[in-house]
């Protein structure tokens, strides 16, 4: 309910987006849509693949890195700090456990 | 009778307008270019312990008049400064006020290290040491756990698979449980339409952020432009765009998930809908709901477009607890928390409860 100081323009706004934002929202949080935009987002990956590929090629024989090897890097990376991690959270628990012990 | 009576008023309401809107604009441009962050989390705090990206914070306080510590915990894809996000919006700040003494528990912002989390590392290495924390601290046995959403559900899981936790209260606000009333942006991986895996960047083993927020925003796509127009239609008070930020920046502050967490609880707790059918496991523990037995408060957000209140109010039932009380708050998902419904219904309620399940200090905690 808008309140009596609430500007006319304010009201105008409130009034179209009740009108589209409903049905809008209807759409976007039905299941159909979610797969279709899955959907989309699968064949857009499809569809940048060769791109990426041929870009890729292009990159290495100008001797630069792609953006796959960014990944690959990234993904080792990562590995490396997870199992740092499970070593501090070992650690960790050891720790608790001597205490508990103790 | 007046005939210009209504000229003289449009007239005026105009000449408002138009003062507002350079006020606006002078403090639109301001905003613009300064760009400040937003001022969350001002509530003074000691972190008492982290391990790796997690991290805990006592709130200070010079009087804490009761017991069982509080501790506040959101879940794996929030940003835990919805409990303290603005002075006088804070129920850190009011929790400290009202003489308890109070701890925040965040998860922290997941990179490619936490890629292999699932749920019950999350539960192990992480929320019980927190727990642990927290009684050390405080010197208590019990600690009253306060969880909010999918911390709700962490904190349920948690107490369900590990009686030796010693949680003396639950606070849980807008709990999920029956997924048979999961909310309709993730009916599609309910009825399996959509593969859990599709969400998870390989490099990363994420569920990226924008992924998550994008998620939210299917809910309610036109919400952002909403909150622009309220900002704009605002900003030429004083306290509102400070206020608004900080709501702001936690509304679309959304986190990445750990590819292994997000899998398990679509498959376990969406798909499945374990906890109601009685099958959920974390690791090779079994969740027994029916052993928890601690005091527990259910808040339910009447208009809740998040968890609906069919998808809490099961609880009430599956829990062994034979203390269980429910508030019921209008109002939606973020609304049962902050804003004015949660400082004039949820927080005068909770801090009742709490004080009526608190204990003088110096008692055992439980």
């Amino acid at each position: 309910m808008a309140r009596a100081d609430t500007p006319a323009w304010r009201r105008a706004f409130d009034g179209v987006e009740r009108r589209v934002g409903s049905p809008l929202e209807s759409a976007t949080s039905s299941p159909d849509f979610q797969v279709a935009a899955q959907a989309l987002r699968n064949a857009g990956r499809a569809i940048g693949r060769p791109v990426t590929g041929v870009v890729s090629w292009g990159l290495h024989v100008a001797g630069l890195p792609s953006r796959a090897d960014l990944r690959a890097l990234t993904r080792q990376l990562g590995e490396v700090q997870r199992e740092l991690l499970a070593i501090r959270r070992d650690l960790a628990k050891a720790g608790r456990d001597t205490e508990e012990a103790e | 009778m007046k005939p210009f009576a209504p000229a003289i008023d449009a007239a005026r309401g105009l000449q408002r307008e138009v003062a507002r809107t350079q006020l606006r604009a002078r403090r639109g441009i301001k905003m613009i270019a300064r760009r400040p962050p937003a001022q969350v989390g001002m509530t003074p705090r000691d972190e008492v312990w982290s391990l790796g990206k997690a991290r805990l914070w006592r709130y200070r306080s010079s009087e804490v008049g009761h017991g069982p510590p509080v501790m506040l915990l959101l879940g794996l894809v929030g940003d835990s400064s919805i409990f303290d996000l603005h002075p006088g919006n804070s129920w850190a700040e009011r929790l400290v006020g009202e003489g308890f003494d109070v701890f925040l528990f965040d998860w922290g912002i997941p990179e490619a290290a936490e890629g292999d989390h699932d749920l019950e590392t999350y539960l192990v290495d992480y929320l019980v040491p927190a727990v642990d924390a927290v009684r050390r601290a405080a010197g208590s046995v019990g600690v009253t756990l306060g969880a909010y959403c999918m911390g709700a559900m962490m904190a349920l899981l948690l107490v369900g698979t590990r009686p030796n936790v010693k949680v003396a209260n639950l606070v849980l606000f807008t709990p999920p449980c029956d997924f048979e009333h999961s909310p309709a942006f993730i009916r599609a991986y309910r009825e399996g339409r959509i593969d859990p895996s599709n969400a998870i960047d390989e490099t990363t083993g994420l569920v990226p952020a924008n992924a998550v927020r994008a998620m939210f925003r299917l809910l309610q796509p036109t919400s952002e432009l909403v909150q622009y127009v309220t900002l704009w239609e605002h900003m030429w008070r004083d306290d509102f765009v400070e206020a608004h930020r900080a709501v702001n920046h936690w509304a679309w502050n959304h986190r990445a998930m750990a590819g292994p967490a997000f899998t398990e609880m679509i498959k376990k707790f969406v798909q499945d809908n374990a906890l109601m059918t009685g099958t959920a496991q974390v690791g090779r523990r079994k969740v027994l709901l029916n052993t928890v037995t601690a005091p527990t408060m259910i808040i339910i957000a009447e208009r809740d477009e998040f968890v609906p209140p069919a998808c809490s109010e099961p609880l009430v039932d599956l829990l062994g607890s034979e203390d269980i009380e429910i508030l019921r708050v209008p109002g939606g998902h973020a609304g049962a928390l902050m804003g004015s419904a949660a400082r004039r219904l949820t927080m005068p309620g909770v801090v009742d409860w709490l004080t009526r399940h608190a204990r003088p200090l110096g008692g055992s905690g439980q």
